[in-house]
């Protein structure tokens, strides 16, 4: 489905959903659950985590669609939520860390054997902010201007980043002979 | 390692299994009611506490019977004001109780009061961000190098003598001819003539133009020329502009000096039609004016609009209208949509939180405006702005404050590079919001041409090698630029990168 068929139906959705149908919620959900996780997983790089997040921005959009704005980019408005959720995951993790070095790893083992996918070894060469860049650039296929509104960068800013997570990404793959 | 490379890796995240949608969807609340929803959507309704306090103010004025005709007036004309305002978003910091009484009459009467109503909508359209792509250029290469040396080498050759010259084997040219004064014993001015030549063989030859020319534009068979009155150096006080028309067999149709009521006029845009022919110029410093002439000569429309110490950068038609590019004495770009009957009814300027754009070209092409400019970051200080250039102030800055005034080439280079970025802009052809647009990392927006095919060709200038000359007057940085030429489609996409050998030189 194209993104401004996405946006036009999560927007309905959305609606819908302020007037009392619950139904709207399963709407969202099928356009929207498979690109909220992969980019809470490639923020989180945790199945387990990522699975949290996609939960949790279901319920921030139960509760803020009162503040959406009907006809803006609900994709960008959805995947924000989703970005600052897992961005309070990582903050969250660090902080335990930091107070108990050591943790118990009791995560449970994702339904699928991660280590054969590339683009973890690819996104493992970013920093965070390109990481997120990139995947709301090329994945998600966001324009600069929701990049930045998600960001909260200018769109210069955003667009000079995805550039040098380009170039980093180039020099991932000629290191890797690909 | 292309794009799609990376994209392709990325959707392997579309093979990581979802967790099950209902054990998701159970832990979301139900939805809140539609009387939730209304009584959200009253609270954010836009309070009127401004136009009930004026309202009651003027009641209690009424009573007191103290001017009461002129102030109701003032103040419902003030209350409309701002709700007008309000209701367009526009900015009402900074601005006087009569300044917003003043922008509100300009807009709705359409009689545009430059000062202040641009800024106040300019500032509207700022807040909008623009959606772009990137483009990847590749670094200038130890060949491209060697290149810049034959071509700082063999300057001379490449320098363009004669300003009135294009590409196809026509060349324009414009001569003054003199007599031998007996009784002064010296060559004196007799008129001046413009040439056409082909393959260098004369075609035609203009005579008794009454005005020093500065530059023609060519369209369907005829020239236009324009340029200034022929008085001497330090006469300055009366320079007039002209404008003559001149036929496919060099006859001059009709010559004049346009007659805007003022004593010091530039011409600096001609757009020519079947019909009619528009002519953009700069009066006495101060004023934008429209002369419009059939192609009899004819003058059939005039206005003058003040607009400050801004300069007339490009021009191009825009519906109707046009749309015209000023620059500030510091470079900045700010753009105005002209109507057809002359009078300003927009003014945008392309700004981000952290660039400001410096527009250089401009093409209208498929109905739709395309800008060339680049960008550099806004700088901290904005008082430091390099003396009024604010395109290397950044560089400037970085130099005298390390005290590097032996600067190196390369470094110099380095630093113009990360400094500039090239931009193209797609105006709207209605609103002329920019909806989309292409850049170039350290480079430099060059010319913007249609080429045979009706596609749109973008020069875009790699910044090569940059110096540093503390000691010239008329600049400070200059840079060797290599071109790069992008093509466009007319749905605006991009569809062909060519590096030329071609070179291009940058002053600031």
């Amino acid at each position: 489905m194209g993104d401004k068929r996405i946006n036009q139906a999560c927007d309905r959705a959305i609606t819908d959903f302020l007037r009392g149908d619950r139904d709207a919620l399963a709407i969202i959900y099928d356009l929207m659950a498979r690109m909220i996780f992969s980019v809470s997983y490639s923020i989180t790089e945790s199945y387990q985590d990522a699975e949290d997040v996609l939960q949790d921005t279901m319920i921030e959009i139960t509760k803020y669609a009162h503040r959406y704005r009907s006809g803006s980019n609900a994709k960008a408005w959805i995947l924000a939520m989703a970005r600052h959720l897992s961005i309070d995951v990582i903050r969250k993790r660090k902080s335990v860390v930091s107070a108990d070095d050591t943790v118990m790893d009791n995560t449970p083992e994702p339904p699928f054997d991660l280590s054969r996918l590339e683009v973890l070894d690819m996104l493992n060469t970013l920093d965070e902010e390109k990481r997120q860049i990139i995947v709301l650039r090329l994945y998600a296929e966001l324009p600069y201007k929701e990049i930045a509104s998600v960001m909260g960068l200018s769109v210069a800013a955003a667009q000079k980043k995805y550039q040098r997570a380009i170039r980093a990404l180039k020099d991932y793959f000629r290191r890797t002979g690909d | 390692m292309s794009k799609r490379k990376i994209v392709s890796v990325l959707h392997q995240l579309d093979m990581l299994p979802l967790p099950a949608k209902d054990k998701i969807l159970s832990a979301c609340p139900s939805p809140e009611t539609s009387a939730d929803e209304a009584r959200v959507i009253n609270s954010r309704r836009p309070r009127r506490l401004k136009p009930l306090f004026a309202i009651g103010v003027v009641m209690i004025l009424l009573v007191f019977g103290t001017a009461v005709y002129a102030i109701a007036a003032e103040a419902k004309e003030y209350n409309e004001a701002v709700t007008f305002f309000r209701e367009y978003d526009l900015a009402e910091e900074g601005l006087t109780r009569s300044e917003i009484k003043a922008v509100y009459r300009d807009i709705i009467t359409g009689s545009f009061r430059f000062d202040k109503t641009a800024e106040v909508i300019e500032q509207k359209v700022t807040k909008s961000s623009v959606g772009g792509y990137e483009i990847l250029q590749e670094a200038p290469t130890p060949e491209d190098l060697e290149r810049y040396w034959e071509f700082v080498t063999n300057y001379e050759k490449y320098i363009e003598h004669n300003p009135l010259r294009n590409s196809d084997g026509v060349i324009y040219r414009s001569r003054e001819l003199t007599v031998f004064r007996e009784d002064l014993g010296l060559e004196i001015f007799d008129q001046n003539v413009f040439e056409k030549y082909r393959d260098g063989a004369l075609i035609w030859t203009a005579e008794n133009i009454e005005f020093w020319i500065d530059s023609y534009v060519a369209f369907d068979g005829k020239v236009i020329i324009y340029g200034r009155s022929p008085t001497d150096p330090g006469e300055d006080d009366d320079r007039g502009a002209w404008v003559a028309l001149i036929d496919q067999d060099g006859e001059v149709l009709w010559q004049t000096r346009l007659n805007n009521g003022s004593v010091y006029e530039d011409i600096a845009a001609i757009l020519p039609s079947d019909e009619k022919i528009v002519v953009f110029s700069k009066a006495d410093a101060r004023y934008l004016c429209m002369s419009e002439f059939d192609l009899s000569g004819k003058i059939t429309r005039t206005h003058i609009t003040e607009i400050g110490p801004y300069q007339i950068g490009n021009t191009a038609r825009l519906g109707d209208g046009y749309i015209i590019s000023l620059r500030s004495e510091d470079g900045h770009a700010r753009l105005i949509k002209v109507s057809c009957d002359g009078f300003i009814t927009d003014a945008f300027s392309y700004e981000s939180n952290d660039c400001r754009y410096f527009i250089t070209d401009m093409i209208e092409y498929n109905d739709k405006i395309y800008l060339s400019a680049h960008s550099v970051p806004k700088l901290e200080n904005e008082e430091r702005d390099g003396g009024g250039r604010y395109e290397i102030a950044a560089v400037l800055n970085y130099i005298f404050d390390n005290q590097m005034t032996d600067i190196t080439d390369d470094e110099v280079t380095r630093l113009m590079r990360a400094n500039f970025s090239a931009v193209i802009l797609v105006c709207d052809p209605i609103s002329g919001i920019p909806q989309e647009f292409y850049s170039v990392e350290e480079s430099i927006g060059g010319k913007l041409m249609i080429d045979e095919s009706n596609q749109l060709i973008w020069n875009v200038e790699s910044i090569t090698h940059a110096f540093f000359s503390p000691m010239a007057s008329s600049f400070s940085i200059s840079s060797t630029n290599l071109v790069f030429r992008y093509t466009f489609d007319e749905s605006g996409a991009l569809l062909n990168q060519e590096k030329t050998k071609e070179f291009t030189r940058f002053y600031r």
